[in-house]
């Protein structure tokens, strides 16, 4: 079996006549986890919605190897306060990636009851969703991927706006699905120190692609230099 | 005022139940411009001599579907659209109108809806019509709900979102359509709009909030056209201000 999840070849995208990213290569295998980081504007977020199809590449070639798709959009989550809906009703959105047109069996329940166990908020089922903290809000996010029952899992700036306590329990849980459910995960991130822990492949990406491959090396290659010519000039 | 009453009520479920999503999904306005619109249609119908309950309707659903599509394709903010396309109906029909002078139509009862004009006809068109907005509504509810909640999700996990936006909106058309023979074009869109709103102020959960603005609905078109009926008033002011009072007590400290 292909173990490859996700392939970019010379990927360019072009948005009002100016290139935001250009010539993106590299290939993801199954059960990674690639984080991403990048300075604001350097195309993070476009190469996340050009790899799920809401955008089409200028140039180039994107071969994602599963249907079973997940993405969770960055977002402020005021965007929610006034929507009036439950967890349980957010959750369990995500078993429509099996038909849109269903009607929901004890299976379907049960995915929900499991995942919201998993994000840790089963007993907050039937609240409202604008009454969950920031935190506890992206948790039902990845929930409603759980039961979709994702290959692949992609999440914009997840953690903004979340304090560092939860931001580290967040990318815990994370690491948990990524290990123990299979699941191949990208993340785009703006703190390095927070997903270097959990990710296996990290990524650093300014319109090129600069570095792909070990947390370890990413330190070492990218991040080290760059702070001793500064401290140097300093 | 029995066929008034039964076309009434099914407005009063109608309008809401598709209400919730374009409230949600911010386009509260969409059904506004597709009534502006269709007053296009019925100046149309009445020189042409086609019934304008058909021209009502297809000039809603056309009105509808053209919006959305500038909407999704176009540099345009979604009111902008909205704005270009209920004057267009408003100019289409007061051109027709001032051409063809002296018909002997009573325009009024389109602009402000009138109890008069349900007859058994027409009450079984709206039936038919919204029963099968009844039912795709229902059908397709919670994937209506995944759109209306974050779209680039429902996207991405392949849901066929465009034709699911389209769907609503041709739904919405179909409401607006029927809502116009008892609340006038003026005041269609307050029935998908104002329940809703009050029912947001009282329940937490989407289901719960689809129940609510159905209830208020149904409650004001009764309460509404009784008051029509007997204080011999337009029924669309009649039912929009019953539906305001109960927003107002929404809103108050009643139900907190």
């Amino acid at each position: 079996m292909n173990n490859k999840i996700l392939e970019i070849k010379n990927l360019y995208f072009c948005y009002r006549d100016e290139f935001v990213l250009e010539d993106i290569s590299f290939t993801l295998n199954r059960e990674e986890f690639l984080g991403i980081i990048g300075p604001n504007g350097s195309g993070k977020s476009t190469l996340l919605k050009l790899i799920v199809g809401l955008l089409k590449p200028t140039k180039g070639e994107i071969n994602v190897y599963t249907k079973r798709i997940s993405y969770i959009p960055q977002r402020v989550t005021s965007l929610y306060h006034l929507f009036p809906a439950t967890v349980e009703e957010i959750v369990a959105l995500g078993r429509l990636s099996d038909g849109i047109v269903r009607r929901f069996k004890g299976e379907d329940y049960e995915l929900i009851n499991s995942a919201l166990e998993v994000v840790g908020l089963l007993e907050f089922r039937d609240k409202k969703l604008s009454e969950l903290s920031g935190g506890q809000q992206q948790r039902v996010h990845i929930a409603r991927a759980i039961v979709s029952k994702p290959e692949l899992l992609i999440l914009d700036e997840p953690t903004t706006g979340i304090d560092v306590i939860n931001q580290t329990k967040f990318y815990e849980l994370l690491g948990h699905l990524n290990r123990d459910m299979h699941i191949t995960i990208i993340i785009v991130s703006h703190d390095i120190s927070t997903i270097a822990s959990e990710v296996t492949t990290m990524a650093y990406l300014d319109k090129r692609l600069h570095f792909i491959g070990k947390p370890g090396d990413f330190f070492k290659k990218v991040l080290w230099p760059i702070d001793i010519e500064e401290s140097l000039r300093g | 005022m029995q066929y008034a009453l039964i076309n009434g009520i099914l407005i009063g479920v109608l309008c809401p139940l598709i209400g919730v999503f374009l409230v949600l999904k911010n386009l509260s306005l969409i059904a506004d411009g597709v009534a502006h619109f269709s007053f296009g249609g019925i100046a149309l119908g009445i020189v042409v001599g086609i019934s304008p309950n058909i021209t009502i309707l297809l000039f809603s659903i056309m009105g509808g579907l053209l919006v959305n599509y500038i909407i999704r394709r176009s540099k345009l903010y979604g009111d902008t659209a909205i704005a270009i396309l209920l004057s267009t109906g408003l100019a289409i029909g007061i051109t027709i109108i001032s051409i063809a002078k002296g018909t002997n139509f009573n325009i009024n009862s389109y602009l402000f809806g009138s109890l008069l004009a349900v007859d058994r006809g027409e009450l079984i068109f709206a039936l038919c019509f919204g029963l099968l907005v009844i039912i795709l509504t229902l059908v397709f509810y919670r994937s209506l709900l995944y759109i209306t909640f974050d779209e680039d999700s429902a996207k991405a996990s392949g849901l066929p979102v465009e034709i699911l936006d389209n769907l609503l909106v041709f739904v919405s058309a179909i409401t607006v359509a029927i809502t116009i023979r008892i609340a006038g074009i003026l005041l269609a869109s307050a029935l998908i709009v104002i329940p809703v709103a009050a029912g947001m102020q009282i329940s937490k959960s989407f289901k719960g909030t689809l129940k609510s603005s159905v209830s208020i609905g149904v409650t004001s078109v009764i309460v509404g056209l009784f008051l029509s009926y007997y204080l011999n008033i337009a029924p669309g002011g009649a039912i929009v201000l019953v539906n305001i009072l109960i927003f107002l007590l929404t809103l108050s400290r009643l139900f907190h």
